[in-house]
């Protein structure tokens, strides 16, 4: 018995989301919003042909799904990563954002449209990925943040790079 | 979002523009769907749960399986296992969904953090406290010495409209009583009216 957290993945049919998607469909409640609803339905079929107990629901709108997710995943290219923090901003408060990055550029604009949730930034190189720490204010104070990072990556195989990168 | 939440505070503080945003930074806006779990029993309860909107229950399993209504919440009141709660111990309720719902959750930390930075809060919260205990104190005493047509004549008369919404067997549980004293105190009554 236990409470099943609900993760919402934004980009979910992209490699990037794909990898997340069907490594965490075991351990959690999903719902995946993407732009391509002929990939998604296909992902969804894939994830239940794996396992009957998955419990995986399709979102056509980012806000609807992160209104209801516990802790939210952007695997979205960075020059969406903007207006996607926009469309969720209001359901997003005090909830754990987890972006998934290939290039730390965007870290402030995201940390200055999310001020109050709990923003974690992943730079993923390959199969490990490294935590982004900014020094000063808006660095991710929250251990429970990290923890779930920590949790939700290792366990979707990705390897951690112990050397966290500090953006100044 | 947050609507209901200070019209229910505003019957209590009076809050300026500025405080109601700093209290919004605290909340969580969460959706859940009917049935679906917000607490287990034997997990920890992390939050305080206030209703926008929807229906939520909160109950315990015994050992035989039956369920015993602790309590429902629909928009404008809160929903917690509150021992758990302050107390950081294993939660004694589950906490579901009777209709989809939109809820406003506050953890522990942020409890005490808007205590500090918006004092009012304090107020607000503690009114909402004594109340309770009295509501309890009030709910105790009904099941001690009411009989089981008082207790469901009470129920009807304070919260006409929710009875449409809740299903008889829950009321049946809620009242100590099972279902089928139940449909005949209903029948009863509509006999004599």
């Amino acid at each position: 018995m236990g409470y099943k957290s609900s993760v919402a993945i934004i980009g979910a049919t992209t490699t990037l989301g794909n990898v997340l998607v069907k490594s965490m469909a075991s351990d959690y409640r999903l719902l995946l919003v993407d732009i391509n609803e002929r990939k998604l339905k296909i992902l969804r079929a894939e994830l239940q042909n794996l396992s009957s107990n998955t419990e995986v629901e399709l979102s056509y709108s980012c806000k609807d799904a992160c209104w209801e997710a516990d802790v939210i995943i952007l695997a979205v290219a960075c020059d969406e990563q903007a207006s996607i923090a926009l469309s969720l901003k209001e359901v997003a408060t005090c909830k754990t954002i987890i972006n998934i990055t290939t290039s730390e550029t965007r870290f402030y604009e995201l940390q200055h449209i999310l001020p109050y949730s709990n923003l974690v930034n992943v730079l993923v190189l390959g199969k490990t990925y490294s935590i982004l720490h900014q020094l000063g204010n808006n660095e991710c104070k929250n251990k429970e943040a990290i923890e779930t990072v920590y949790h939700m990556l290792n366990t979707s195989g990705f390897i951690y790079n112990t050397k966290n990168i500090d953006l100044e | 979002m947050f609507e209901v939440f200070f019209i229910h505070v505003n019957e209590k503080v009076s809050l300026t523009d500025r405080e109601k945003d700093t209290v919004k930074t605290f909340f969580i806006p969460k959706k859940l769907r009917k049935k679906q779990y917000l607490l287990q029993e034997g997990d920890l309860c992390k939050y305080l749960a206030f209703v926008e909107n929807g229906l939520l229950r909160s109950y315990n399993v015994d050992d035989k399986g039956y369920e015993h209504m602790i309590q429902f919440a629909w928009e404008g009141w809160w929903i917690s296992d509150t021992y758990s709660f302050l107390s950081k111990e294993a939660a004694s309720y589950n906490i579901d969904a009777i209709e989809d719902a939109e809820l406003l959750l506050m953890s522990h930390d942020h409890f005490e953090e808007m205590m500090i930075k918006v004092p009012k809060m304090e107020r607000y919260f503690r009114i909402l406290f004594q109340n309770n205990i009295i509501s309890k104190e009030r709910r105790l005493l009904s099941s001690i010495t009411y009989s089981a047509e008082e207790k469901y004549t009470k129920l009807v008369s304070n919260n006409p409209q929710l009875i449409q919404r809740i299903p008889q067997n829950l009321i049946a549980s809620y009242l100590g009583i099972t279902p089928e004293t139940l449909s005949r105190i209903r029948k009863n009554l509509l006999l004599r009216s």
